[in-house]
């Protein structure tokens, strides 16, 4: 027993019997051994970044259809396997599993990069203890850097390339400024370049092409230390943007931002500080806003949670019912999402005048998108009134929940419905898909770095499904290790799931004839 | 094929090849970090009139001060009780091995059975991985002002709340008395 911390003995002093007094002191220290290192490293993590989950800085963050953002990991840790899962701060319901917010992830990679590479190492041991991966957001940028230059390929229109050379030299007048070494990542896009270079055979795009990488080059030279990873995404970012937009009026707006941006960048020249960062982060979402080709600029930024795409909030645009991401085309999982309110306020600190600017830009755009969007709200609470509780859940979907499995493609967790298994990929996670994406042939990644490939085959498993998981209590199969949480009553705590088996019955004899639908995939 | 290998959903299960698909393994340092966090933030800015800390060696056994707060029965009574964290803490916790809160010190309350158990919502189905121990105290304490008369433990403390509380208030002031000083 320690005694030579008197602050500790005073709050403990209170303590009266013996046994309950044995408080060491050791384990007080330890904590602030940590709390040193953040101190160390110099970096005072900003409350809105801190995880409610883990209590630690954002890792992989993910932002739900509330508008909540946690680790990647907390928020699949904390869903729940057999039914609808809950936000942990404000107990929004929510039943799909979003994907990882990738400009969050490189802004806090730029804020703290010292704090968030520790936190990448420690993740990466945990991970490889388990075995089960969290993506890649590296890979994720370079596939959606692949794709930019295939648009580019696909570009045949001269007005839009010429556009393009003056952003380009806006840029490269910008980036001079810039100081630290050219790191990996600049050299990656750099080969990537010089392929699409000897892909060309447009002789106009060749030489816009041409241009481009000569200033490129004169840029490389003036650089010193590092022009970071979040420069490079939004780079290419901005890259898309250009090739998709053909209207003068938006690129007009965009060209006149750019250039108030590089006069704000001139002042910050000497280091690539936060503020930089962030208001790249802005200009990617002014970006997104574009692509909206309007001159407007909307006021609030929402969370847009399959895809965890962070979106001006009059940004979002309603497609019949469903709201699909305009990045990546997937549909958005339930009802309409909300403001993401920490980031909100981070955006309101860290440019006061540029957002009241945009918000006063933005209201009546708000206002009749509002209006637009009722229709479509009210519905979603009319249905979300029927979700009573867990019973009435499980009436609804019924025996057909696979307890514990979720779709790779869409994030549904559980799945509901048909369920379709990968029978070619080996990773212990599996790869697993609900009906609509099988149907739909989606081409996603796995959520959790599978080697998935579409020339894998699948086969209908309903060996998790709840009706299968009762018969085989009914039965005294064993179930082990299925742990089926939650579920009140004990009725599926059996106990003759211990008794040796001794059930006659073949599981074919009650169970529908499974696998019976086995189709390749293409 | 493969109906029976279904791999370990709970928390520190390990999930084996073969039947299920995503993870839900919580490995022990994760939530060891958790806790050594929540403990640093308990020092840095206590709940007023709790206290916490971990009991000997093991980190997720606590014990816990709660100050009876003033113009209630349990006024000037120092409360003991006992934490014990699951292994997969912060998520969800299951019925049997969830976070357990159990006072140590006899209390006259309708939350507390005889054993000590406290009963909270929050504890139970109402559990957040958002919740941290400071919060949980706090909600105890809060208990000490407004009993949850909606889910007593002991119907009987509850009803004379309800019809006598005077009376109700004179025994849980004798209690503390007895045992909480």
């Amino acid at each position: 027993m320690k005694t030579d911390n008197p602050s500790e003995e005073q709050r403990f002093s209170l303590s009266l019997s013996g046994n309950q007094s044995c408080i060491q002191g050791d384990f007080f220290s330890r904590p602030m051994e940590n709390e040193s290192d953040d101190v160390e490293s110099g970096e005072q993590i900003s409350e809105s970044f801190i995880c409610c989950v883990c209590l630690d800085l954002l890792y992989k963050p993910v932002v739900l259809g509330c508008g909540h953002v946690s680790c990647f990991w907390c928020v699949h840790r904390a869903m729940n396997g057999l039914y609808e899962s809950h936000c942990p701060i404000c107990r929004h319901p929510y039943g799909h599993f979003p994907t990882i917010c990738q400009m969050l992830h490189f802004l806090l990679l730029k804020m703290y990069p010292v704090a968030y590479k520790t936190r990448e190492s420690h993740i990466l041991e945990e991970e490889k203890k388990t075995g089960c991966f969290s993506p890649k957001v590296d890979d994720l940028l370079c596939a959606s850097h692949t794709k930019e230059e295939l648009n580019h390929l696909d570009d045949q229109d001269p007005v839009a390339y010429k556009t393009r050379e003056t952003h380009i030299l806006e840029e490269e007048k910008k980036t001079g400024c810039f100081s630290p070494k050219v790191d990996d990542l600049l050299c990656a896009s750099h080969t990537k370049e010089e392929l699409n270079h000897l892909d060309d055979q447009d002789p106009v795009a060749y030489k816009t092409r041409e241009t481009h990488i000569l200033e490129e080059e004169k840029k490389t030279c003036c650089f010193s230390p590092k022009v970071d990873d979040l420069l490079c995404a939004s780079h290419t970012k901005e890259e898309l943007n250009h090739l998709d937009d053909q209207d003068p009026v938006a690129y007009m707006t965009r060209e006149t931002h750019i250039l108030e941006e590089e006069k704000k960048m001139g002042c910050f020249s000497p280091k690539v500080d936060d503020l930089l960062c962030a208001s790249h982060a802005k200009e990617e979402l002014n970006h997104l806003d574009d692509q909206d080709n309007s001159t407007t600029m909307p006021k609030q930024i929402t969370a847009e949670s399959f895809k965890s795409t962070l979106y001006c909030e009059a940004c979002i645009e309603l497609a019949g019912e469903a709201i699909r991401c305009q990045i990546c085309q997937s549909p958005h999982p339930g009802g309409f999402p909300k403001v993401c309110l920490e980031f909100n306020h981070f955006l309101e600190e860290q440019f006061p005048e540029e957002y009241t600017a945009r918000r006063g830009t933005v209201q009546p755009k708000l206002v009749q998108f509002q209006h637009e969007s009722s229709p479509t709200c009210s519905k979603e609470e009319g249905s979300s009134k029927e979700e009573g509780g867990f019973f009435p859940w499980l009436g609804e979907h019924g025996p057909d929940v696979h307890i514990g499995l979720g779709c790779d493609s869409c994030g549904m967790y559980p799945i509901k419905g048909d369920r379709y298994k990968c029978i070619d990929c080996k990773e212990a996670m599996g790869f697993d898909l609900c009906g609509d994406c099988y149907n739909s042939r989606s081409k996603l990644p796995g959520r959790f770095n599978q080697q998935h490939t579409p020339d894998h085959k699948f086969e209908k498993d309903k060996s998790h499904s709840l009706r299968n998981i009762m018969l085989r209590l009914l039965r005294g199969d064993s179930v082990d290790g299925l742990l089926l949480p939650s579920l009140s009553g004990d009725a599926l705590e059996n106990p003759e799931n211990e008794l040796p088996l001794v059930a006659p019955l073949t599981a074919s004899d009650l169970e529908e004839p499974q696998n019976d639908d086995t189709q390749p995939t293409s | 094929m493969s109906t029976m290998n279904s791999g370990g959903m709970s928390a520190g299960g390990g999930s084996s090849r073969g039947g299920r698909s995503w993870p839900s393994t919580t490995s022990v340092s994760s939530s060891g970090k958790r806790i050594q966090k929540e403990m640093a933030d308990l020092n840095m800015d206590p709940p007023s009139d709790c206290s916490a800390g971990p009991k000997g060696d093991n980190l997720y056994h606590w014990v816990a001060t709660i100050i009876g707060p003033p113009g209630t029965p349990y006024q000037g009574g120092i409360f003991f009780l006992d934490i014990t964290f699951p292994s997969d803490y912060p998520f969800n916790p299951p019925k049997k091995s969830g976070l357990q809160v159990v006072f140590k010190t006899r209390i006259y309350h309708c939350n507390v059975d005889s054993t000590g158990t406290v009963s909270l919502d929050i504890l139970k189905d109402g559990w957040s991985p958002a919740l941290t121990i400071s919060k949980v105290l706090l909600a105890v304490r809060s208990i000490f002002t407004t009993p949850d008369q909606c889910n007593p433990v002991i119907p009987g403390i509850s009803r004379l709340y309800l019809a006598d509380r005077a009376k109700h208030d004179e025994l849980a002031a004798e209690w503390t008395l007895r045992f909480a000083r």
